[in-house]
């Protein structure tokens, strides 16, 4: 297959973008990545590094916020283990008594 | 003696007169302006708001500089210090290692460094944070927002002894409630809300049920057993009613360490980030929108006509700027960058818009105007 020009990957770019496919304008980035001038490339590899690292952040710090809650939780729920084995000892400690 | 010359013999004054805190915070100004940074120092004044930054931007560029504008340059040489350190600092952290693991959730990124390879792209990214940081107001946003992710991977990065014990506490978990990663697996996976929060609740009580049954086992006699039983019955209901009481509380939460469990325990990477992604998913909009997609769509005709544009914008810059009666080669190249630097910036408002896509245009809509200078007559 014949490498294409800066120009001809500009001009499908821009039809891709006119079409209002986002997820195939994103895929001709990659997929041709190394087709476009080396500045062009880095500046692509930069605004993909730069979603990807903002995002992410966004969602390791949504998942620590929510491992941390879960630790809080199962605490309470290991309070709530410790409780109802209090409650079994009282019902032991009530049936020897009785007996 | 040039002006760089004369701020040398400055600097050597300022050493013996008393110390200046300014003058300890990085390199001294001679030292910004010889080195290889110093167009960086030109790009922070031309995108300072500050007309004094700019006027002193536009000297600088056509080297009339004097005596005068030392003081002016030290002024500004210590924010350029500073922000050259937050550079150094995060290029400290864009390693070759480190940006496959900003990639982890990104496969397009992945799919770019396994092209480039990560030394490449950690060097492309290099390059690019310089150009934010010393860029207009928004290159400098982008700049603290990508420093402030970048600083919280590295967080999480080196934050291994909280992740192992929270691993650990689950473990734990799991043996006290005596649940299996499949059972658990199991009920997490439900899609149905309720009905996942109604399988953790059995999973969670199942654990209390060896608690219930053992009153119902005990044994002495009919009549006694008759009158305990119905007692140990009434003391099981109270056990199930304050089982209840709790769980009802809890219902919520146990939903959530079901989430959190099921995000930390799975192996797959994708699921954990759905996972993810759904807690979060309300940011979802928000992210889609700034990737500017839908802008870049409706400035296109615009930008179009910018690119078929430059020809004839080109006519018109010659026989204004008397190109054609140039006779010095080393002056009709510079004029030729002058138009070039010109239409770009006349054409820097199509690319205001936030987001990936308009960086992307905007870069190949000035690379495509840089390459035009080889053929411009």
């Amino acid at each position: 297959m014949a490498t294409k020009t800066f120009e001809e990957l500009y001009a499908e770019l821009m039809d891709l973008i006119e079409a209002g496919d986002e997820a195939k304008a994103r895929e001709f980035l990659t997929d041709h990545l190394t087709e476009f001038p080396e500045e062009v490339q880095n500046k692509i590899a930069f605004a993909f590094f730069e979603e990807a690292v903002v995002n992410q952040a966004e969602e390791e710090t949504a998942i620590r916020d929510f491992q941390k809650e879960g630790i809080e939780t199962m605490t309470q729920l290991e309070k709530l283990k410790k409780g109802l084995e209090n409650d079994q000892k009282v019902q032991d400690l009530r049936k020897d008594l009785e007996l | 003696m040039g002006i760089v010359e004369k701020m040398g013999k400055s600097k050597e004054n300022e050493v013996l007169t008393p110390e200046d805190p300014a003058v300890k915070q990085g390199p001294s100004l001679v030292e910004v302006l010889r080195g290889n940074n110093s167009r960086y120092l030109g790009e922070m004044l031309k995108n300072s708001e500050d007309s004094e930054a700019l006027e002193l931007a536009t000297r600088m560029a056509g080297g009339e500089l004097d005596e005068g504008d030392i003081s002016l340059l030290e002024k500004y040489r210590v924010d350029f210090n500073k922000r050259m350190e937050a550079i150094q600092q995060m290029e400290n952290s864009i390693t070759a290692d480190n940006v496959a693991l900003f990639a982890k959730g990104s496969p397009e990124f992945q799919k770019i460094i396994n092209l480039l390879g990560p030394d490449k792209a950690a060097n492309a990214i290099k390059v690019e944070i310089k150009n934010l940081a010393f860029g207009d107001q928004d290159a400098q946003d982008r700049f603290t927002k990508i420093r402030e992710a970048v600083g919280k991977m590295e967080a999480f990065k080196s934050d291994k002894t909280s992740f192992e014990e929270l691993e650990g506490r689950m473990e734990e978990t799991y043996e006290k409630y005596k649940l299996s990663d499949g059972e658990f697996e199991g009920a997490i996976q439900e899609e149905d809300p309720a009905l996942r929060t109604q399988k953790m609740r059995e999973l969670v009580k199942g654990k209390y049920g060896g608690l219930q049954k053992l009153g119902l086992f005990f044994f002495i006699g009919k009549g006694k057993l008759d009158r305990k039983a119905a007692e140990l019955s009434g003391f099981k209901d109270d056990i199930d009613a304050t089982i209840e009481e709790r769980m009802t509380g809890l219902q919520e939460k146990i939903d959530s360490v079901g989430k959190v469990l099921a995000i930390s325990m799975d192996q797959n990477q994708g699921m954990r980030h759905a996972l993810s992604r759904e807690i979060i998913g309300e940011q979802h909009p928000d992210r889609e929108k700034n990737s500017g997609f839908k802008e870049i769509q409706k400035e296109l005709p615009n930008i179009k006509a910018a690119n078929e544009g430059i020809d004839k914008a080109w006519i018109a810059f010659k026989t204004e700027s008397g190109f054609d009666s140039l006779t010095d080669d080393a002056e009709k190249e510079a004029k030729k960058k002058e138009f070039l630097a010109g239409y770009k910036e006349q054409n820097k408002d199509k690319f205001k818009g936030e987001g990936f896509w308009s960086f992307i245009f905007a870069s190949m809509f000035n690379a495509l105007v840089d390459k035009k200078e080889s053929e411009l007559e």
